[in-house]
Parts: structure tokens; sequence; C-alpha cells
């Protein structure tokens, strides 16, 4: 997963990084695949509204087995299957940098 | 009636208890309400202050009170007052979340809470005594922010209709209400938008952030009285943590110089036309070729000198306001529009309009 935009560009930021769902409890997995798929399944995103600005998006490749999806979520996307998707992923974010 | 001036402004009698409106532009009554005789500035406060009474005429009536352009400069006089509305998200990504303090509320003892208010207010009072500007539309919209929103979350956005900020994750970078030019740059996303569009890509998208970092950077130097020389032309000044090695998120001085960081990388702006970023990243490296417009106005506003909102300040604000300027404008077209409209504003042979054109040669582009 790779996030860019926001108020300013940080290259060191803007860099790629991996989350290893094998490395998750069985329990903490499956919700992660539950929220990967009602993700992947929701209609797809409008645009930004018109002016919107500052907004950071979040590009993910999802890669399972031999298949490959990509998703980008920005902070102005109200879709709630997405939405629950960043969120935990912020979560998972915030865990491995605090280990 | 004779306003501060010495002009003479029209005036028409009301059977209401406001007895007189005048037909003065904001920035006057503002004038008049702070600087006019005693009379004057009676009758200056009550027509500003007829704000609930305007208010309550609309919501009772299905049209406009007038469609007239006397009618609504008479509107726009009355309700140039401030409506700020900040919301709690409480860690939470739900927009806008409950509101936490209201117009004329005191102080929360929420840091956030309470710099956000004040910042929108001095964002406000910026372009209404700087330009006579009445908010956002410049029609009275109300000023609505939420603060708290989701958790260590590193950005403060404007989504269309509001401004929105994160705490920052403490080590990386504090809360984003901790500076006035982020704030003021979110505001000014919803004035550029509602006077220009500046489509948010490549150069026109460019342009968007820098009107955003050029009135951001405004209202601070509006707000602490600093001329030109005196300014930091920093953005977002003290938002950095402290064990991050940089100063603010950009710099309009040195662009490229503002943080040099093993985390966060190197301030990747360039100050040049030589140096332009070809990138996909970024909406097209909207928040990075921002620095040489930036560049360019830092020069300008050194080269006319005093206080840069005065005549640097209105020479971009009017051409962010000129009809002539499309969405998609690039760096040039703007270079040429705030270098006609220095000539308009105060001379085509003024030293103004020599500056104009000189800072935008010193970033590489010739008008
Ligand atoms: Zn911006």
């Amino acid at each position: 997963m790779r996030t860019e935009g926001g108020v300013a560009f940080f290259p060191g930021l803007a860099r790629p990084t991996v989350i290893d769902l094998g490395t998750l409890s069985p329990a903490d997995e499956a919700r992660m695949r539950d929220l990967v798929a009602a993700a992947l399944a929701a209609p797809p995103a409008p645009p930004p509204p018109k002016g919107a600005a500052d907004y950071r998006t979040t590009f993910l490749s999802i890669e399972d087995g031999g298949d490959v999806h990509q998703l980008a979520i920005s902070d102005v996307d109200t879709d709630p299957s997405r939405r629950a998707l960043l969120d935990a992923l912020g979560e998972l974010r915030r865990a491995m940098s605090r280990r | 009636m004779t306003n501060a001036t010495g002009s003479t402004a029209r005036c028409f009698a009301q059977p209401h208890r406001h007895s007189i409106f005048c037909i003065l532009p904001p920035h006057v009554l503002k004038s008049l309400a702070e600087n006019g005789s005693a009379d004057q500035r009676r009758r200056a406060l009550e027509t500003m202050a007829t704000d609930q009474t305007i208010r309550a005429l609309r919501a009772a009536m299905p049209a406009p009170v007038s469609r007239t352009p006397a009618g609504r400069r008479l509107l726009e006089a009355a309700e140039a007052q401030k409506e700020r509305l900040i919301h709690d998200a409480k860690g939470r990504t739900v927009l806008p979340g409950a509101v936490v303090r209201s117009e004329g509320d005191n102080p929360t003892g929420d840091v956030a809470v309470d710099e956000a208010y004040d910042g929108l207010g001095a964002t406000f009072d910026f372009f209404w005594d700087a330009y006579g500007r009445n908010s956002i539309d410049d029609e009275g919209m109300p000023l609505i922010a939420t603060v708290h929103y989701d958790q260590d979350y590193n950005n403060a956005f404007w989504n269309s209709q509001q401004m929105v900020f994160g705490d920052g994750d403490g080590q990386l970078f504090n809360r984003f209400t901790i500076a006035l030019d982020v704030i003021g740059h979110e505001l000014a996303h919803g004035v550029t938008e509602d006077e220009s569009g500046l489509v948010y890509f490549y150069q026109s998208g460019a342009l968007n952030e820098s009107m955003s970092d050029v009135f951001g950077s405004l209202i601070k130097q509006y707000t602490l009285r600093k001329t030109a020389d005196q300014a930091d032309w920093l953005i977002g000044a003290g938002l950095l943590g402290d064990a991050v090695d940089g100063e603010a998120l950009r710099s309009m001085k040195k662009p490229g110089t503002a943080y040099d960081d093993p985390v966060l990388g190197k301030d990747p702006q360039p100050a040049h036309m030589r140096d332009y970023l070809n990138t996909t990243q970024d909406n097209g490296g909207v928040h990075i070729n921002s620095g040489i417009p930036n560049h360019a106005f830092y020069q300008t506003a050194m080269l006319i000198g005093g206080y840069a909102w005065e005549r640097a300040g209105r020479i971009w604000y009017e051409a962010l306001r000129d009809p002539s300027l499309r969405p998609t404008t690039t760096f040039r077209r703007f270079a040429i529009l705030t270098h006609m409209t220095a000539g308009r504003l105060y001379g085509a042979g003024g030293s103004e309009a020599a500056a104009v054109k000189e800072g935008w040669k010193r970033v590489g582009i010739r008008v």
C-alpha cells in the first residue's frame, strides 16, 4: 500500500509499505479478508468533489495467490466498505509501527 | 451621509428598527465602524448588526430578499459577520462530527478546537479587512471545521465544504491546527474554488496550491503585522515534530529547503522553471511545483516592499478573481494576468507592474 497527497508532499512518506496478512492471528486475518472483499465489491468511487484539496489517497495493490487487485481510497471517499478497510489498515499500520 | 474617505454614499430610509441603511462596500462599513465619527460608527455598527434580521427575513421568504446589485450589496454589508462552527470527530473519520464550539461561544479548553476557532476567525478577518471579502464565497458562508479527525492523522484537507484537521502522530507531526497559515491555506482552497475553480492537476493544480500558500502566509503576516522583509515565508512552521530535521512544510523564500529528514525525505519543491518536476504523483506534483509560483510571489512582494498583503497580495487576489482566468490556466497565463492586473490597479508603467514582471522572471517565466 502507498499513500500520497495531503497538505504537503513528503517523498519519504510516499514510499510503499507491505502488510502481510499471513503474520496476523487467524481471526484478524479473516476479518481483514472480509473487509477487503467488501471493499472490492463496493460500487466504484465517484471522482473527488470539485474543489476538494489536500486529501490523501491510499493506493492498494492486493495480492492473493496469483490474483492482484488494485484499489484507491481517498479521504473524501465516503463509501462505508472502503472507509472500513482504510480504518482497519490504519490500525494495522499503527500496531506495526509500535512494535 | 459622508463616509470616512470623504465621498458620499447613497442611503435610504427603511420602515424598520434600523432607520438608515447605506449601500456601502463591506470594507468601508468596517472602516466607518472603526474610524468614523460617533454617528457614523453607530450607523455602521447598526447596519452590520442586521445580520440576524436579514437571516430571519431570508428564512421566512421563499426568494432572496433582493437580486438587484444594490440589494445584494446591502445584504453583503449587513451579513459580513463571522459564523464559525467547530466539530469534533473524536478520532473517527465520520464528518462533520459533533459541534463543540459555535460562534460567540467561550473557549472550550481543547487546544485544537480553540486554535481552529481562532484561526478561522483570523482568516475571515484578513479577507474582510484586506480585501472586503465576506467569507469563502463572499456571501457570508459559515466556516465549518472538524478537529481530532482519525487517529494519528498527519494531514489537513478541504473536502469542498469544510476544513478537516488531524492531531498528527506526535512524532513526525504536531496537531495541524498549530499553524495559522495551514488553517488559512485550507480555507483559501474554498476561496480559490469559488472564484476560479482552478483544476487540481498539474500546473493549474500547483497554482491552486500556491494561492493557498500565498493567502495562508499573508494571513499570518497580517495577524503578526509583519512586513515582507520581516516575515518568515514558511508554511506550517511549528508543525513538524521535535525529532524531525526541518522547520516547516514549505518555504516560499527558499523552496526546497524546508526539511531534509531521514524519514520524511528532502523537500522536493523547485524555485525555478528549469527544475519543474514532471510527475504523475501528487495530482501531477501540485504540492511540489507550487514552489515556483510561491517564489514568484515572494520575489514580487520583496521588490514592492512593505506589507505584502497590501499591493502584492491584492494583485494576486484580483488576478484570481479575474473572469478571464481559466480553470486549466498555466503558470505563464497566470503570470501574464497578474502583470495586467498590477497595471490596471497601480498603473501600467508603475513600480508594482515592474515588480510583478521581475518576480516571474526570477523563476524563469517571462510575461
Ligand atoms: Zn492545499
